[in-house]
């Protein structure tokens, strides 16, 4: 053996394109895909029979798919056209060359269809058996292949990659220590989850590397960890670009089958009528007549001898080109030089039909040459000590290496739906975990229409435009259904016939494959469950409290505050953050909450106490959805515009306690922030339930500055509450 | 007191007109109507009239009940999803808002990033209260500000760029901008003064590095992290765990 190894990866994707009704022309992508790729890939691992140290990841909606009966079903039925297609084509007057690829064909789609039964028309026993027979390594990827890039929640890439894997072992019979990233598309942080999920390693762009900091010692010529201790093997783009491009690489010789020129626009509609679909859409048949050629549009007939001498050739050259690339890194040890070869599945023989024949070849080639092809599960268990740990960037192998595929001018609309759904799932998670079995279950179908939401697959449709009505009727359709069963989940509507339907429309994974804990926060578990529930309570909202008294309205606060929750009522006061004090603090029944503003540092009076108030009503929102607020309470002209507003929000009665007004303290005042403040502090006379003034401050002079209408008193004595009991007690749910 | 108010509300008067008619603060004359209609839903039944904010009249302060109605059933959880929206026929569409407080930012390239927000009613409606505007008379704006190895809540920056946005915007690709450069975005209003007040901001996100770097600002921080020297990792996790009731405690 050399120095050095060879590790190929093949990721087989394709979104989930399971319709029930028939002639779904999205359905056809996974009979390509079984065609020319997967049955091909087969075919090499079962011919050459022996350990290849190749490795396959296929996604959780191929695996799905393959094991659908109606897709077996149909496939077979589609095999069956192929081989009246093409027996309708023999019996024609065609030339020498195309009865010869014709009988080609023949032979081809008649191998298909033993295969395909072979497995019992469920391609996952040929790979598990292979796999299990040691003949080639498998992983898988996450749910439905989501950009975890442009995810909102941890707990969304989380699901995807927990599903993922539940699907797959359940598929498998074990779970794979590897993954592959949709679009091998790297975050910080996705590195945390991936293994806290039990993942050691997966597959990056050869960027990846190059710009991590710091620089790898070795390069691209061996995986790094993350700092999260995952391994990262980098896609070599020089051996890697020997074979998937169609510039200069193999495929583009022009003894290769001609991926563009199709029989079906070959051949006159009435007589190709039949096998085409019923609306009249004319597509692809497969049978592609034609080989590369050159730079022309007068293509050539295929030629099969020629196309496999050529394999031999490109087999021998690659073998020879990683040879050298080897040796030119020899000397490198601790670990050896690797180049990683990562790859869409579907370019061997979809795109590049003579692929698959390739691959075998080229293994048999490197074995001749005495050069190691090895896993990477294999070369973490020899090397895990030898890599070096790096900050690796966001990057993907898509165009330009980052996100631009994924989120441009033609796909960003998506993009806010799917994080509402993310927070939506969170939130449904902690109010109805485990409510009853129905609230699972439709929790878990919940997840399922997410999932089937955030495949990377749509933004990638609509980035090329090429079936963009399809990918984005799809969006709709899983958000649109996403809403409707929530809004069921929230009107106790979830029967057995809805789940059942929802399912029916996508039947994608089992229910055990989804964990409804992926979406739950220890936080959340705390507030829904732990957090003793409050009979209704008192909302303060004030500029002072504790350790902040400067003056007789900090005194009075926490008099009034004190005096309420001796009665036994539950206070909550907002007040603003302090330095030396906690964020929050529980003083019996009194919840204190020292709201920091939205932004600190503003220059001006009027801004700085907008960044308060926006704060207040912020928590409050989320306060209100846990807590029962029955009167509001707010002190000084500060708080005003937060109090006002969630009066009315939350539709119950405003109090207010002005000790002192701005044009009391400052009675020759005006310019700009006089102004404001005055007329901020005259619209609670409107507001307001009662206002309550400082003894000091004569009611009729007050008359003079603001609309005093018959609400307003001077403050009373402590022991008697300020809230008019007509209104508390109704209030009180 | 209640039924007149609800009697006159029916016979078509304005809340105000009400106030003046029956000479009571115009806050009791809401409180009364919303109390009123709220019972009303209840006893239907029916789910709250979902109401566009955009295209409401808001003359004054004094709000439409709807709304009202709306946000108190929220809070009575019971609801519907807040991404079931009927456009005008009858079908469902795509919400074109939703009534929460977020913004995220995610790469686009390590020159551009892409920002998408949401503003909800009740900080829109405090702003106007606030500053006696309506909302769509404050003019917005947006801020980059580059917090590389700063931390933001202190409020410092290295340097921040603001500029302003045409009304009803909720997303923006911002370029350009620097790659392997620690960036918060925010959307905010200018306030009378020119100071920018900021309402919604994301997560500080690096951009991506796109040369190689030698050692660069991340190797030490990896190093302490990789040898146990600190208890958490000093680099941004793009993947944060959210929390729905993430401030109540």
């Amino acid at each position: 053996m050399k120095p050095g190894y060879f590790s190929l990866v093949l990721h087989a994707h394709l979104p989930y394109v399971r319709h029930e009704e028939k002639h779904r022309l999205e359905e056809r992508w996974v009979y390509e895909a079984i065609s020319e790729t997967y049955l091909p890939i087969l075919w090499q691992v079962d011919r050459l029979k022996r350990p290849l140290h190749w490795t396959v990841s296929i996604s959780p909606p191929v695996v799905e798919m393959l094991a659908d009966p109606l897709i077996q079903d149909r496939y077979v039925e589609h095999l069956d056209d192929m081989l009246e297609l093409i027996a309708l084509e023999l019996s024609e007057d065609r030339t020498d060359e195309e009865t010869a690829t014709l009988h080609f064909y023949r032979q081809r789609y008649h191998e298909k269809k033993n295969t395909f039964l072979h497995w019992n028309k469920n391609l996952n026993e040929a790979f598990r058996t292979y796999r299990e027979a040691g003949y080639i390594d498998m992983v898988t990827c996450t749910a439905t292949h989501g950009f975890n890039p442009h995810l909102f929640t941890e707990q969304a890439a989380r699901a995807e990659i927990r599903t993922g894997l539940n699907c797959f072992e359940r598929h498998y019979g074990f779970r794979p220590t590897g993954i592959w990233l949709p679009e091998c598309a790297y975050t910080p942080g996705v590195d945390r989850i991936l293994y806290e999920e039990g993942i050691r390693y997966t597959f990056v762009d050869e960027h990846a590397l190059l710009d991590a900091d710091p620089t790898p010692e070795k390069g691209i010529g061996a995986p790094v960890y993350s700092p999260h201790g995952v391994a990262l093997f980098p896609r070599d783009q020089i051996i890697s670009g020997k074979i998937w491009s169609s510039m200069i690489g193999y495929p583009g010789h022009p003894d290769y089958r001609e991926f563009y020129r199709d029989l079906a626009y070959d051949r006159d509609w009435d007589y190709i009528q039949s096998f085409m679909h019923p609306e009249g859409i004319r597509f692809d048949t497969g049978l592609k007549m034609h080989r590369i050629t050159g730079d022309t549009d007068q293509k050539d007939f295929y030629v099969r001898e020629w196309a496999e001498h050529q394999i031999e050739n490109h087999a021998t050259d690659f073998a020879k080109t990683l040879e050298s690339h080897l040796e030119a890194h020899g000397a490198q040890t601790f670990p050896p030089f690797l180049v990683t070869a990562p790859f869409d599945a579907e370019l061997f023989g979809h795109w590049w039909f003579e692929g698959p024949e390739f691959l075998g070849k080229v293994a048999e080639r490197l074995a001749e040459f005495g050069i190691e092809t090895i896993t990477p599960a294999l070369f973490l268990e020899r090397h895990f000590k030898d890599l070096q740990t790096v900050h690796v960037s966001m990057n993907t192998w898509g165009r330009k290496g980052y996100g631009e595929v994924w989120i441009n001018e033609r796909n960003e609309w998506m993009l806010r739906h799917l994080h509402m759904m993310e927070m939506q799932l969170v939130k449904d998670v902690a109010d109805y975990r485990n409510q009853s079995e129905a609230t699972n279950r439709a929790l878990k179908q919940l997840i399922r229409h997410y999932v089937l939401a955030v495949s990377s697959d749509w933004a990638f449709i609509l980035d090329g435009q090429t079936t963009a009505q399809y990918a984005a009727e799809r969006f709709r359709e899983h958000t649109r259904l996403f809403a409707e069963l929530e809004t069921a989940l929230y009107q106790d509507g979830v029967s057995e016939q809805l789940l059942h339907d929802h399912y029916a429309a996508y039947p994608f994974l089992q229910d055990e494959d989804i964990d409804i804990d992926s979406f739950l926060s220890p936080h959340d578990y705390y507030v829904t469950i732990e957090r003793e529930k409050k009979k209704s309570a008192i909302l303060v909202l004030t500029p002072e409290y504790h350790g902040h008294i400067v003056g007789g309205l900090g005194r009075r606060v926490v008099d009034e505050i004190e005096a309420r929750a001796d009665d036994g009522e539950v206070v909550y006061v907002l007040t603003p953050y302090h330095n030396e004090l906690p964020e929050y603090e529980r003083q019996g029944n009194i919840h204190v909450y020292r709201v920091r503003p939205t932004s600190p540092f503003l220059e001006h009076v009027m801004n700085q106490v907008a960044t308060q108030n926006i704060a207040y009503v912020k928590l409050v929102h989320e306060l209100s959805k846990r807590v029962s607020f029955k009167v509001i309470h707010h002190f000084d002209w500060m708080t005003i515009p937060a109090a006002r507003e969630l009066a009315q929000s939350l539709a119950i009665p405003l109090y207010s306690t002005m000790l002192s007004f701005e044009a009391t303290r400052n009675p020759h005042g005006h310019g700009g922030l006089f102004d404001a403040i005055h007329r901020i502090e005259n619209s609670v006379f409107s507001a307001s339930e009662r206002v309550y003034v400082g003894e000091e401050i004569s009611i009729h002079d007050l008359k003079q500055w603001y609309n005093v209408s018959e609400n307003v008193n001077t403050c009373l004595p402590l022991e008697t509450s300020p809230y008019g009991q007509e209104s508390m007690k109704k209030n009180v749910k | 007191m209640e039924e007149k108010i609800v009697s006159l509300k029916q016979q078509g008067l304005t809340l105000k007109q009400i106030a003046a008619e029956l000479d009571v603060p115009i806050g009791k004359v809401q409180y009364a109507w919303r109390k009123w209609r709220n019972q009303q839903q209840e006893v239907e039944a029916v789910a709250p009239v979902k109401q566009k904010r955009e295209t409401k009249k808001a003359k004054t302060s004094v709000t439409t009940s709807r709304k009202q109605v709306a946000s108190a059933k929220e809070t009575a959880n019971v609801s519907t999803s807040p991404l079931l929206e009927k456009g005008p026929e009858g079908y469902w569409k795509l919400p074109d808002r939703y009534n929460v407080d977020f913004m995220h930012a995610v790469v686009q390239s390590p020159n551009s990033v892409y920002v998408c927000w949401e503003v909800s009613d009740l900080v829109k409606e405090t702003l106007a209260l606030q500053f006696m505007r309506r909302w769509e008379e404050l003019p917005k704006a947006f801020r980059i500000l580059d917090v590389t190895l700063l931390d933001y809540n202190s409020g410092h920056a290295n340097r921040s760029y603001t500029f302003d946005l045409p009304e009803m915007t909720n997303s923006w690709f911002v370029r350009p901008l620097d790659p392997n450069t620690t960036y918060v975005f925010e959307f905010g209003i200018r306030t009378m003064e020119g100071e920018f007040l900021p309402i919604v901001a994301s997560n500080p996100l690096d951009t991506p590095r796109a040369e190689p770097v030698g050692v660069g600002r991340f190797a030490e921080p990896v190093r302490r992290w990789q040898y146990g020297e600190v208890d958490s990792p000093e680099l941004l996790d793009t993947l944060p765990k959210y929390a729905a009731y993430r401030l109540v405690r």
